[in-house]
């Protein structure tokens, strides 16, 4: 650019309130560093509006307890310091991130110091998590063994606060009255009986996001919203009365956890589905309740399914294909161990997705796989396996992409690649990135992983203008 | 002209009004329709105070960068536009060189435009973001002004921040 005005002129205009907003854009860590570039930038940083106080940035888990707690507590000191010396009148984004669990219990008046802090900026977006990251996710115990954080209450009401995430973290419904424009809200870690959630929803008429993970005690999620657009549930393993959602206007709904009874009405606008039951420890024949969760989401776009999914699919009524088929999906991902007891539920997908263009196949050995599916079906005629060749539409037509993730090179991942490869004329791009696991015996494995995929390349293909990329 | 006969049929709707904006760099004029411009809210106080004249002239912006901006506008004015679609025309419009953008940065707080200024600066950040600190010197034009030992005690003020950064 040799013409371009890089020039004193542009610099002097480049003044501090600029320069911050920038560095507002900046990950907090980055934000920082900034300090070091000259005197002048020293303490801009101080202006940031988009605050992260993590105390992974500080402790290293990895360090004994007494090391550990002095880490915290320089924690606590920049932090402190941060809220001395911040130089401007909001903040846009606040994050803090202490896990409680671990000596020194600290001080909860810094803590609520801090967050007095967020509140009395004008805090838009308010992320507080104090769970402890060694925390077991895929346990089925609900409870947490410490105290929870007790949120302080607001003085008055908050008509700025757009996004609340609350971790581990006890708060009282009857404050959510006072939110008056939050729109996203994520609870995790936490106590949440039916009764609270119910009045919760109560409250927050605006919500267009709600992320539950790891809540306990809440039996239901029974959600009628007109705005709501986006809907997790994540690991809130005490759901024995079900989901009922009536969302006509959701978009992403993602459910981790074990099979419940779903009611789903009028999910018209979905585009992205993610349903995950790999914490299911036992088979059971829930094909059709699997299929009608299915059917409920049909129009979506991005469908993501899980082993579980694939294996217990084959014992719907509809199986081997949906009907109507689920013509809206574009892109799906499969996250499984690719073993002979999923390729039943793999067929019916790619025979129900007549109109894929992009297939994600997320492979983990350590999926679980039960012995005891399929005893009515059998893999001799399979398509993979056998020379009776069934090519799905989909296959034969619209698919162009196929990235597969965790690649060992083992014979039940290159079946699956060689029938993808035989049958797509249409593949345009094949990325295959190999498993970063250690061996059994702890050794790298990386290159031996490599190898085996680059035998891939000799497969002999339908597609004239693939491309097989290997990471 | 309100009695001209063409416009009966049009009665209804308002007639389209426009703009100009003149670049006093290189003088480059660009007629753009009124709510369009108006989402710059520098030119709308000039214009609810009676302040613009027919041509509205744009100091420190070049013709270049005016084109950005107002391109920038007219995507943002569309009623129809999906919040997908501008996200992708948002990010054609800074998908520029990092001098570039620190133009259009400049420009957008100059004419006060809030998203514009926000999708720039979060551009320019990405950019900078993992650059080592003498890159970062060199585009925004910083003269490094600390001793050896200065520079030291900064780092090490807040050394959690610069773990693993040469």
């Amino acid at each position: 650019m040799p013409h371009h005005n890089k020039n004193i002129d542009m610099f002097s205009q480049l003044t501090n309130p600029i320069i911050i907003i920038i560095i507002s854009f900046l990950p907090f860590k980055d934000a920082v560093k900034t300090s070091v570039l000259s005197k002048r930038w020293r303490h801009l940083w101080y202006g940031t509006t988009t605050i992260d106080l993590d105390q992974a940035f500080f402790v290293d888990p990895n360090e004994d307890s007494s090391i550990r707690s002095v880490q915290r507590n320089s924690f606590i000191e920049f932090s402190k310091r941060l809220i001395q010396y911040y130089s401007r009148p909001t903040i846009a984004k606040f994050h803090l991130a202490f896990s409680l669990s671990e000596p020194p219990q600290s001080n909860v008046t810094d803590l609520q110091e801090l967050i007095h802090f967020a509140i009395s900026h004008k805090v838009k977006a308010l992320d507080l998590d104090f769970s402890n990251p060694t925390w077991d996710e895929q346990s089925h115990t609900h409870h947490c063994p410490v105290e929870l954080y007790e949120l302080p209450d607001w003085a008055d009401d908050d008509d700025d606060l757009e996004s609340l995430k609350l971790f581990s973290c006890n708060f009282r419904v009857s404050e959510f009255n006072k939110f008056g424009a939050l729109k996203s809200l994520s609870l995790g870690w936490v106590k949440l009986p039916t009764s609270s959630f119910k009045s919760l929803l109560l409250s927050c008429v605006f919500l267009e996001s709600l992320s539950l993970k790891k809540c306990w005690d809440l039996e239901s999620v029974e959600i009628r919203s007109q705005r709501l657009m986006t809907l997790v549930i994540d690991k809130c393993s005490s759901l024995e009365n079900g989901v009922v959602i009536d969302v006509p206007n959701l978009r992403v709904f993602k459910y981790c956890g074990p099979v419940v009874y779903f009611v789903t009405e009028y999910l018209n606008g979905i585009v992205e589905a993610d349903l995950d039951f790999g914490i299911e420890v036992e088979f059971n024949e829930h094909g059709d309740v699997l299929h009608q969760l299915l059917m409920d989401v049909w129009c979506v776009r991005i469908l993501s399914v899980c082993s579980y999914m694939l294996q217990v699919i084959p014992s719907s009524e509809e199986y081997p294909s949906m009907k109507p088929p689920l013509n809206g999906v574009k892109h799906m991902i499969l996250k499984t161990a690719l073993h002979a007891h999923e390729y039943h539920g793999i067929s019916f997908f790619l025979s129900s997705c007549p109109n894929l263009e992009t297939l994600t196949i997320d492979i983990d050995p350590a999926r679980r796989i039960f012995p005891e599916r399929g005893t009515h079906l059998n893999l001799y005629e399979h398509e993979f396996l056998s020379k009776y060749i069934m090519v799905y539409r989909c296959v034969e037509r619209s698919l162009k992409v196929v990235e597969i993730k965790g690649f060992k090179g083992a014979i039940n991942e290159v079946v699956v690649i060689n029938y993808l490869l035989s049958y797509g004329p249409a593949l345009e791009r094949m990325s295959i990135t190999v498993a970063k696991e250690l061996g059994p015996g702890g050794q790298h494995m990386e290159e031996s992983y490599r190898q085996q995929a680059h035998k891939i390349l000799k497969f002999r293909r339908a597609s004239k203008t693939l491309n097989i990329m290997i990471n | 002209m309100a009695s001209a006969p063409e416009n009966e049929k049009n009665a209804s709707a308002p007639e389209k009004k426009t703009l100009t904006l003149k670049s006093m760099i290189n003088n480059e004029e660009f007629v753009v329709d009124e709510h369009v411009a108006l989402q710059s809210v520098t030119i709308k106080n000039m214009v609810d105070s009676d302040c613009a004249g027919d041509v509205i002239p744009v100091p420190t912006i070049s013709g270049e960068i005016l084109a950005l901006v107002i391109e920038y506008c007219k995507n943002h004015a569309n009623p129809s536009a999906s919040e997908d679609d501008l996200k992708k025309a948002d990010a054609g419009i800074v998908a520029k060189d990092i001098y570039t953008l620190i133009d259009l940065v400049l420009a957008a707080n100059f004419l006060d435009i809030k998203g514009l200024l926000e999708v720039t600066s979060q551009k320019i950040a990405d950019s900078i973001k993992d650059l080592p600190h003498q890159d970062v010197r060199e585009i925004f034009g910083v003269e490094n002004d600390y001793t050896p030992e200065e520079e030291a005690a900064v780092r090490a003020e807040h050394d959690w921040a610069f773990e693993g950064f040469p």
